[in-house]
């Protein structure tokens, strides 16, 4: 069963050689340097030990071990597919005529936009951007679902036939690859490949979901926020932000050479991620709690030993007043975890069960087929 | 004996220029020592600012100023913040290689501490970017051994909370 799947993946991905890498089909419109940027992420990915485990991550993202191969399997299942920027989707991809019958389940809902008390001008100073990434694997298949016919996209050797978002097409672009003149010109560095490999999780969980939440759509942001009225935020506990800003802080918690740069780099990606998740509480946890609780009592030990050591009273009252205040916060965060435990308050948790249809990629078969890459 | 007097005055006049070419460039030194110290003004404790640490303030101040805003965030195209936007990687980089000179120059330490405080404090500064140096302020101050007053610092809930998450 294994070799006739592994034969069925190697004929549907490599009948006209653009390349294939870990289970993942490059097309020809992607860039050399930048499929031998991201073969080298999908090498880091499996091999990288993870000795700090993020248990939000394995609850949220449905996990087990968290370990390299484990989420090298949980991204191939969700990105077969990468075109590059050039490439025109809408010109290549194709309806076929003969009906087919979908799941029976309801559309996406549009999401609704909220009104802004003021008008909204942008100044015609345009800041250069570039395009990063985009998953177009849910939309289509919802354009096919709706008029009862199956879309595929022709690639350069491969078709991506659309009958799940699991099919896993997306396009990366300029942008997933930016060297950064603090970070250095090695994009192959792992604050690099670490920003490059959660930008991919985030992509994976779109094709994640069924119904109305198919592909876990973005929300718009509230007013204050500063993406209001865009939809770049989310209101489900589990969708592409959460998750991928979760992958990125384990990613980053594990690795052992990243430079000061690259890991404040990713720390403010991190806290991006996390400032777009509209939660009831307002995000606090229990093991967040925990870690103030620990970095404050870090400082109190601190400012203890330099009060044992200072001799003018003026320094000493000072070094007093702070151990108050921080012996004062300590007990503060403790009563914020005792009500937590007591009343948790739940955020919205989407079934990610994903919809339609699509063959899934066994840890073994995914280590094979990263072993056979690496030979 | 006129070939021995002209020898000696050649020799007078070669040390007087000597001498003069030594002094006139210390006095310049001193001279540009003096404008970089600020006046002492009477009654008030005297300025000890070394043109090191000027240097350093002026690098710091530039850094701030530099640091995303709310409102350039809020200049940017929906599909422009759909990832993280360049805006703000930029300014994590930034901060994590002042945080690097930090760590090789001893002497930096106090102030850029305060550095990312004053950032934390800022209300025009993007949310992450906030969050990023107060988690900075928190976890330096035990690394780095020093101490700052924090309850000067007056940090909102929300900046506290999304910086417990970063550790």
């Amino acid at each position: 069963m294994r070799k006739r799947l592994l034969l069925f993946l190697a004929l549907s991905m490599s009948a006209q050689a653009s390349e294939q890498f870990g289970g993942v089909f490059f097309d020809t419109s992607v860039e050399q340097v930048q499929i031998n940027a991201l073969k080298k992420d999908l090498v880091y990915l499996y091999n990288t030990p993870q000795k700090h485990i993020d248990q939000d991550l394995l609850f949220l993202g449905g996990l087990k071990t968290g370990q390299g191969p484990e989420l090298h399997n949980w991204m191939i299942n969700r990105l077969k597919y990468i075109v590059g920027e050039d490439f025109d989707l809408t010109a290549n991809t194709y309806m076929v005529k003969k009906p087919v019958v979908y799941p029976n389940t309801p559309l996406p809902l549009p999401k609704v936009k909220p009104k802004l008390p003021y008008a909204n001008f942008k100044s015609a100073n345009k800041v250069n951007s570039f395009v990063v990434m985009s998953n177009p694997s849910g939309g289509f298949y919802v354009q096919g679902k709706k008029k009862k016919r199956l879309l595929f996209t022709k690639l350069d050797g491969a078709r991506a036939v659309i009958s799940s978002p699991r099919v896993g097409l997306v396009q990366v672009g300029q942008g997933l690859f930016r060297d950064r003149d603090k970070l250095g010109k090695n994009t192959n560095a792992p604050g690099y490949a670490i920003y490059r490999l959660s930008t991919l999780i985030h992509e994976g969980r779109h094709t994640d979901g069924s119904g109305v939440d198919i592909g876990f759509r973005h929300d718009y942001c509230p007013l204050g926020h500063p993406f209001e009225n865009t939809n770049a935020c989310e209101s489900a506990g589990n969708g592409p932000y959460t998750v991928g800003t979760l992958a990125k802080r384990q990613l980053l918690r594990n690795c052992t050479n990243c430079t000061t740069a690259e890991k404040t780099f990713l720390l403010s990606s991190i806290a991006d991620g996390f400032s777009r998740l509209l939660r009831p509480d307002g995000g606090s946890n229990v093991v967040d709690l925990e870690k103030e609780i620990e970095n404050h009592q870090m400082i109190y030990n601190t400012y203890e030993k330099h009060l044992g050591l200072s001799k003018i009273a003026s320094e000493k009252a000072k070094i007093t007043k702070e151990l108050a205040g921080l012996q004062k916060k300590i007990t503060t965060k403790k009563a914020q975890i005792t009500a937590l435990v007591s009343s948790p308050k739940r955020t919205q948790i989407i079934n990610p069960t994903p919809e339609g249809y699509f063959k899934t990629i066994s840890l073994k078969d995914s280590q094979l087929l990263m072993q056979r890459s690496l030979k | 004996m006129k070939k021995a007097l002209l020898v000696f005055s050649l020799c007078v006049l070669a040390l007087v220029f000597f001498f003069q070419d030594e002094e006139e460039p210390q006095k310049m030194i001193l001279e540009e020592e003096n404008s970089v110290l600020p006046k002492p003004v009477e009654g008030v404790k005297k300025v000890t600012v070394t043109p090191d640490q000027s240097v350093l303030e002026a690098e710091l101040d530039d850094a701030l100023d530099d640091l995303v805003t709310m409102d350039e965030l809020k200049e940017l195209d929906s599909k422009d913040v759909h990832e993280t936007p360049d805006l703000i990687l930029d300014a994590g980089a930034a901060l994590g290689e002042l945080q690097e000179k930090a760590q090789r120059d001893p002497s930096r330490r106090q102030r850029t501490v305060e550095f990312f405080s004053s950032c934390a404090q800022s209300e025009d500064i993007a949310t992450a970017v906030r969050a990023v140096c107060w988690n900075k302020v928190v976890t330096l101050i035990p690394e780095w051994d020093l101490f700052f007053p924090l309850s000067e610092a007056k940090i909102p809930e929300e900046i506290q909370l999304l910086a417990s998450k970063l550790n």
